[in-house]
């Protein structure tokens, strides 16, 4: 394997990995924060890269629109199914679950019916590339990088003003939070609002590079898993590093292995759990009783 | 004592259904009702220990390749594979499933769900294992000279590992062991308080349940006659969680029949598109978990004032 190939190989994984950071991002906020465990979070990436597809092919919208559009409506979704759904199925854990499942299935289905089975393409929105040395930087790719790691950067920021605070607060625990008068029904859509945005935003941003499928927000899903298995059952800091891990794995896996890195991902985590059940960076998430 | 008459008669008409019931095609579907109550009872027994494996189509479907590879690659009986499908399926669940129990029930839901997906891409695609369009003309079982073709031999071969499947249950859940089991489902916390080992009550109950889904897997592969990888996708997993759910969590053995019952019958008689299906059964799904948690078994329960009116009208 020479250098130039070495580091397009790497770019590509770094790519990927802020794909998966921003998706494992907004899905660890909401299994931290609300303590539930969000099935349909794949959905809502393969909406937003509807959303995105359909603002800038259909209306023909400039690309910025298509993600500002892809933020605020999966947000919007997000509290949707939090004020609607979750919200009366709180008798249980699992029941919750369930229930994000059932979601997860009905939205999947209608992307399948209105959308059909086929990739949609989209024209390279940065077209050009940059050359480093002999490594090939699609822009595209490029301005994916620089705006996952700013989005990243700014969750961090958020997390430091009062209302992430206030979030904070709630993930420690929800009934004292409560007590020093903190409104937890707000801050939950809130964070619903911010988890699903995110996994909005960085489905549209998935779709110049690679194409809108029905069927993408499960395999992502899996991946994400994944991720947070490796990085700690919510854990922020480990997620984001497990998420650059996969991405990397994935990424010189495919050299490699071809086909099969999925199952080469698959044998790489049962000993991870075997040796450290609470993932890498993280303790045994304890479910609430 | 009435108990046990209704007990008997319902047995006697499960016994004699094939000749009430003429047409072949709702045989059919009484078939499938037998193998995903099957299913849909491991499921339950895992959510008898608050675990939640969604990772069972996986299973069943290395039930199934192992038994339509051994029948037709070696050229063993298919009463012998329909164990070793069993075994093989319970030998990685006690690996895979016990591995991820060691991290608790989240990372055991995650794994399951991974290892699902990861069964269906092994077998799509390794081209040993039949690849994306899967293994033809596997050959039904037979008795000496009596070959199993019609609906109704195979639908006393499914009733038959269904009531075997119901005994091993119901034995499981009186014993200790199912004791245990109820222990856990209760309160973990205080289940170990009591000296109870919770991983290993846990992993039994995971290894049992991948057992059955190995023993449906191959009597499906058998009747059949064809094995498509994605016929064990990620939706069959979710439909088998259903079954256990609109039946009812609580009720270990007559819930997922009931539910499987339910699911199989109401969209053919709504007629629905199979496209519409997921959806369908989506709202379905959440409209019972808001409403009625505890499955359609818990309606006389849950609505006591129905149950009175309807023994007013009985009198």
């Amino acid at each position: 394997m020479d250098l130039g190939l070495f580091f397009q190989v790497l770019v590509n994984g770094i790519a990927i990995g802020g794909i998966y950071a921003m998706v494992a991002a907004g899905f660890t906020l909401v299994l931290g924060t609300m303590k539930i465990f969000n099935f349909a979070h794949g959905e809502f990436y393969m909406l937003g890269a509807f959303v995105v597809y359909s603002v800038c092919e259909v209306l023909g919208l400039h690309y910025v629109f298509g993600l500002i559009a892809a933020f605020v409506s999966m947000a919007l979704l997000g509290m949707f199914l939090q004020r609607v759904i979750v919200q009366y199925t709180y008798s249980g854990f699992f029941h919750t679950v369930l229930a994000t499942i059932a979601f997860s299935a009905i939205i999947c289905q209608t992307a399948v019916i209105s959308f059909g089975k086929a990739d949609r393409f989209m024209d390279s929105v940065f077209s050009g590339r940059l050359n480093i040395g002999g490594v090939v930087l699609g822009n595209d790719k490029l301005f994916l990088i620089l705006l996952a790691v700013a989005l990243l950067v700014g969750l961090y920021y958020f997390m430091k003003l009062k209302i992430g605070k206030a979030m904070r607060a709630v993930a420690e625990d929800q009934e004292t939070a409560g007590w020093q008068g903190i409104n937890t029904r707000y801050i939950f859509s809130v964070t619903m609002a911010i988890g699903c945005g995110l996994a909005g935003i960085s489905g549209g941003l998935i779709v110049p590079v690679l194409a809108a499928h029905p069927h993408m927000g499960l395999a992502i899903f899996i991946k994400v898993l994944l991720v947070i298995i490796i990085g700690g059952m919510g854990s922020m800091p480990g997620a984001l590093l497990a998420a650059f891990l996969v991405g990397l794995i994935e990424s010189f896996g495919y050299q490699f292995v071809g086909v099969y890195n999925e199952l080469l991902l698959m044998c790489l985590v049962i000993p991870l759990v075997y040796f450290r059940p609470g993932g890498l960076l993280g303790k045994p998430f304890a479910i609430p009783e | 004592m009435v108990k046990k008459i209704l007990l008997a008669l319902c047995g006697v008409i499960v016994i004699a259904l094939p000749f009430i019931i003429r047409s072949e095609y709702v045989l059919h579907l009484i078939i499938y009702v037998c193998m995903y109550s099957v299913l849909g009872m491991g499921f339950s027994m895992m959510w008898k220990n608050r675990l939640i494996s969604v990772g069972q189509a996986g299973f069943w479907a290395i039930g199934a390749y192992t038994s339509a590879l051994l029948v037709m690659k070696v050229g063993m009986s298919f009463w012998l594979t329909l164990l070793i499908g069993g075994v093989a399926s319970a030998i990685l669940a006690f690996i895979v499933l016990g591995i991820a129990l060691r991290a608790g029930p989240l990372v055991f839901f995650a794994i399951s769900l991974v290892f699902g997906f990861i069964v269906i891409e092994v077998l799509g695609t390794v081209d040993f294992l039949g690849g994306w369009e899967g293994i033809f003309n596997i050959p039904t079982p037979s008795i000496g000279p009596f070959v199993f073709v019609s609906k109704t031999s195979f639908y006393y071969l499914a009733l038959s590992i269904l009531v075997i499947n119901i005994i091993v249950y119901r034995a499981l859940y009186n014993s200790r062991i199912g004791r245990a089991w109820k222990a856990i489902g209760s309160s973990v916390r205080l289940a170990e308080a009591q000296g109870i080992n919770v991983y290993q009550y846990r992993l039994a109950a995971s290894v049992i349940a991948c057992f059955f889904a190995g023993v449906i897997g191959a009597f499906y592969a058998h009747y059949q006659t064809l094995l498509i990888p994605n016929t064990f996708g990620f939706l069959q997993s979710i439909y088998i969680q259903m079954y256990a759910l609109i039946g009812g969590l609580s009720y270990f053995i007559a819930g997922p029949i009931v539910g499987v019952a339910v699911m199989v019958f109401l969209p053919e008689y709504l007629r629905i598109a199979a496209e519409f299906q997921p959806i369908f059964y989506g709202i379905l799904l959440i409209l019972i978990i808001i409403f009625l948690p505890g499955g359609v078994l818990s309606i006389p329960k849950r609505f006591p004032y129905l149950t009175r009116v309807l023994g007013r009208i009985r009198e």
